[in-house]
C-alpha cells in the first residue's frame, strides 16, 4: 500500500457558490422538479423565480409549501409550469385562490396534484430519508386518494388502523429564501422557518437567495440559526422575498401584492394584455433583481422595513 | 354602544365555547378564529395553549393589546409567542395519545403542546352531513367550474381534533344538499368507516349555529338577533330540523365587545 504523504501545496479553495439570479435560474432545467419555500405572503425567492420566467422555464412541476403563495401562482400565468404540488395556492385575504392558478386548473392548463399538508411533508419527509414512502392517517377516506392515486390506502400492520401510503416525492431542486447566508452555502432565517428545512432536505440539490452575505465567522457565532447548509447556489438578494414578506427584515407590500393580484384577476378573466403588460413592468421588464429594485424608491422599502417595528 | 357586526357575534360565539385548558388550533385566513380564539384567552380561558397562524408558535396574550393581523404568517405576532418551531413539526407531534380510545372520547390525560383539541375550518362547500370542501365544484362535464384552495391541513388535523366549521357566507351555493367533494368528512364519516378522528361539533354561518343530531345530521341549534329559522331554511341547500333546544343565541354582552374592540380588534377588521 502506497499512501502519499499530504501537502497544501496546490490545495484547492473551499468552493464558493455565490452566483447571480441568472446563473441560478440557468442551473434549474426545463422540466425539473422544483421546490419553492416560503410560506403564504412569507419569504419567497423571488429573483430566481423572475429569472425562471425571465429565461422562460417550461414543463416544471412545481412543489408549494405547506400554504403556497402567489409565487406559484405567478409561475403558472408565466407559463413555466406542468405540473403543481400544494395542499394550497393563495394570499390569505388578498387572494383566498390564485387567480392563475384557478383558472389553470378549471381550463386543464396545468396538472394539479391534490394533497394535503401532511400528505406532502410526508412525501418529503420519505425522500429526505430514502423511504419509499412514509405513512398518515390525513385524508384516509376523503376525496383526496381517489383524486389522486399515488397515494395508496393500506391498514397499519401493527393496529390495523386505515392509514395512507404516502410515496417519497422527489425534487431536483429546492429554492429557499433566507435572510443571510455566506459564500459557502450556509443560510440563517431571519425569523420563522416554516417548512424550509425539511423541503431543502427532500431535493436533491438547494439554492438560495439571501437578504444579505455575511462573513463565514458570522456563520459559526451562532450554528444552531443555520437552518440550510452547504447550498450549492447562494445569490444575493437584499429585499428578496419583494412584493412578499421577509422575516425579520421587511413586511410584505400590500399595494405591490394588490397590484398583482388585480392582475392575475384579469388573466383568469381572459385579459391578457393586462396581465402581459404587467409581467412586461414588473417580471421581464427588469433585466436582473438591481433593476427591479430600482424600480421601487427608496421611501417606498424603507416604510416595508419599519413597518416590522410598528 | 356600536350594534355587533356579523364577523364580532361569529367570533365571539366561539370564543364561549372554548374552554380553559384546551389546545387551540387558528389556521390561515382567519380573522374570525384569530379573534375567537385570544378573546378566550384573555377573558376566561388563560390557560389555553393558542397556536395562532401558519407561522407556528403558541402565543399568550392575556396581558397586552394585540391587533387582528391581516395575514397568519405576519411576523409581529413573533412578539406574543412564547415558543416557535417550524411548520412540519406541528404535525410530527400530532399522534392522537392512547390510539383508539382517543376518537371514542376517552381521552387519556396528556400534556403535549402540538396536539390540538379544536380548530376551525372553512368550506367552499358544506352539507347537511357535515362533510367539507375545499377542493372545487364539479361543472356538468364533470370538470372543474370552481378550483377551491385546496384541502391545506384540515385532512390531517381533524384525525385528532375537533373542527368547527365556518363559512362566511350562508347561502345555498355554499350550505348544500351534497358537496362535490370530500376535504373532511361530516361526523357519520368517521363512525360508520372507523375513519380516524371525528366530525365536526358545530357549522357556524354569520346567521346560525348547526350542531349535530345522534344520527350525525345538521340541527339548527340557535340563530342570530334578526334571523329566524324560516329564514335559515330558505337560504339552506340541505334538509334540516330544529334542534328541541332551539334558541336565539344571546347578544354580544358590553363586557365581550368591549375586550373584543379594545384590545383585540383595535382596527375594526371586524366590523368591515
Amino acid at each position: 500500500m502506497k499512501l502519499d504523504p499530504i501537502t497544501r501545496a496546490n490545495r484547492p479553495k473551499r468552493q464558493e457558490v455565490l452566483v447571480s439570479e441568472e446563473e441560478a435560474a440557468a442551473l434549474i432545467g426545463d422540466g425539473d422538479v422544483v421546490i419553492v419555500g416560503g410560506f403564504g405572503t412569507v419569504n419567497h425567492p423571488m429573483p430566481i423565480i423572475r429569472a425562471l420566467i425571465r429565461r422562460k422555464a417550461r414543463n416544471l412541476t412545481v412543489i408549494g409549501a405547506a400554504t403556497a403563495g402567489l409565487e406559484i401562482d405567478l409561475l403558472i400565468g408565466a407559463g413555466c409550469v406542468k405540473k403543481v404540488i400544494a395542499p394550497y395556492i393563495g394570499a390569505e385575504l388578498y387572494a383566498p385562490i390564485g387567480h392563475c392558478y384557478r383558472h389553470a386548473a378549471e381550463n386543464g392548463l396545468v396538472e394539479v396534484y391534490e394533497t394535503t399538508e401532511y400528505l406532502l411533508y410526508s412525501q418529503l419527509d420519505a425522500a429526505a430519508r430514502g423511504l419509499g414512502f412514509l405513512p398518515w392517517r390525513g385524508g384516509v377516506g376523503t376525496s383526496i386518494p381517489l383524486l389522486n392515486k399515488a397515494y395508496v390506502p393500506f391498514n397499519d400492520p401493527i393496529n390495523g388502523e386505515p392509514y395512507l401510503a404516502a410515496p417519497a416525492l422527489h425534487a431536483d431542486w429546492a429554492i429557499i429564501h433566507v435572510g443571510q447566508a455566506d459564500i459557502y452555502g450556509n443560510g440563517q432565517h431571519g425569523g420563522a422557518r416554516f417548512g424550509d428545512r425539511l423541503l431543502s432536505r427532500a431535493a436533491e440539490r438547494v439554492m438560495l437567495t439571501a437578504e444579505r452575505i455575511v462573513p463565514n465567522e458570522e456563520i459559526r457565532k451562532n450554528p444552531f440559526a443555520t437552518s440550510i447548509a452547504y447550498a450549492d447556489a447562494v445569490v444575493e438578494a437584499p429585499f428578496g422575498s419583494h412584493p412578499f414578506a421577509s422575516h425579520g427584515f421587511y413586511s410584505e407590500d400590500e399595494d405591490a401584492l394588490r397590484e398583482y393580484v388585480s392582475a392575475s384577476a384579469a388573466y383568469r378573466k381572459g385579459d391578457m394584455q393586462a396581465w402581459h403588460a404587467y409581467l412586461d413592468d414588473w417580471i421581464t421588464g427588469p433585466a436582473n433583481h438591481r433593476e427591479y429594485l430600482a424600480k421601487l424608491d427608496g421611501e417606498r422599502l424603507a416604510r416595508l422595513q419599519n413597518s416590522v417595528h410598528a | 354602544m356600536i350594534e355587533p357586526s356579523w364577523k364580532e357575534r361569529m367570533a365571539i360565539v366561539l370564543a364561549r365555547d372554548i374552554v380553559d385548558g384546551e389546545r387551540i388550533i387558528s389556521g390561515a385566513h382567519t380573522e374570525i378564529s384569530f379573534a375567537a380564539a385570544m378573546l378566550a384567552q384573555k377573558m376566561h380561558a388563560p390557560n389555553i395553549k393558542l397556536q395562532l397562524g401558519g407561522t407556528c408558535f403558541l402565543v399568550n396574550v392575556t396581558d397586552i393589546p394585540v391587533s387582528l393581523p391581516k395575514t397568519s404568517t405576519d411576523f409581529r405576532m413573533l412578539r406574543w409567542a412564547e415558543i416557535a418551531y417550524d411548520h412540519m413539526e406541528t404535525f410530527m407531534y400530532f399522534g392522537a395519545p392512547g390510539g383508539r380510545a382517543y376518537y371514542t372520547g376517552m381521552r387519556p390525560p396528556t400534556n403535549k403542546y402540538f396536539v390540538g383539541d379544536k380548530f376551525f375550518a372553512g368550506g367552499i362547500q358544506v352539507d347537511g352531513w357535515g362533510n367539507a370542501n375545499m377542493i372545487g365544484v364539479k361543472a356538468k362535464d364533470g370538470g372543474l367550474a370552481f378550483r377551491g384552495p385546496g384541502s391545506i391541513g384540515i385532512p390531517d388535523i381533524v384525525t385528532v381534533a375537533t373542527p368547527y366549521i365556518f363559512v362566511t357566507h350562508h347561502d345555498r351555493r355554499t350550505l348544500v344538499d351534497q358537496v362535490d367533494f370530500i376535504s373532511m368528512h361530516g361526523p357519520n364519516g368517521w363512525r360508520e368507516h372507523d375513519y380516524p378522528g371525528h366530525g365536526p361539533k358545530w357549522i357556524l354561518t354569520p346567521r346560525c349555529i348547526f350542531t349535530f343530531d345522534d344520527g350525525g345530521r345538521a340541527q339548527l341549534s340557535g340563530t342570530f338577533k334578526g334571523t329566524s329559522p324560516e329564514w335559515v331554511r330558505e337560504n339552506t341547500g340541505f334538509q334540516f330540523e330544529l334542534d328541541p333546544d332551539w334558541c336565539e343565541i344571546a347578544e354580544p354582552t358590553a363586557e365581550e365587545l368591549a375586550v373584543l374592540r379594545g384590545e383585540i380588534d383595535r382596527d375594526g377588521v371586524l366590523r368591515h
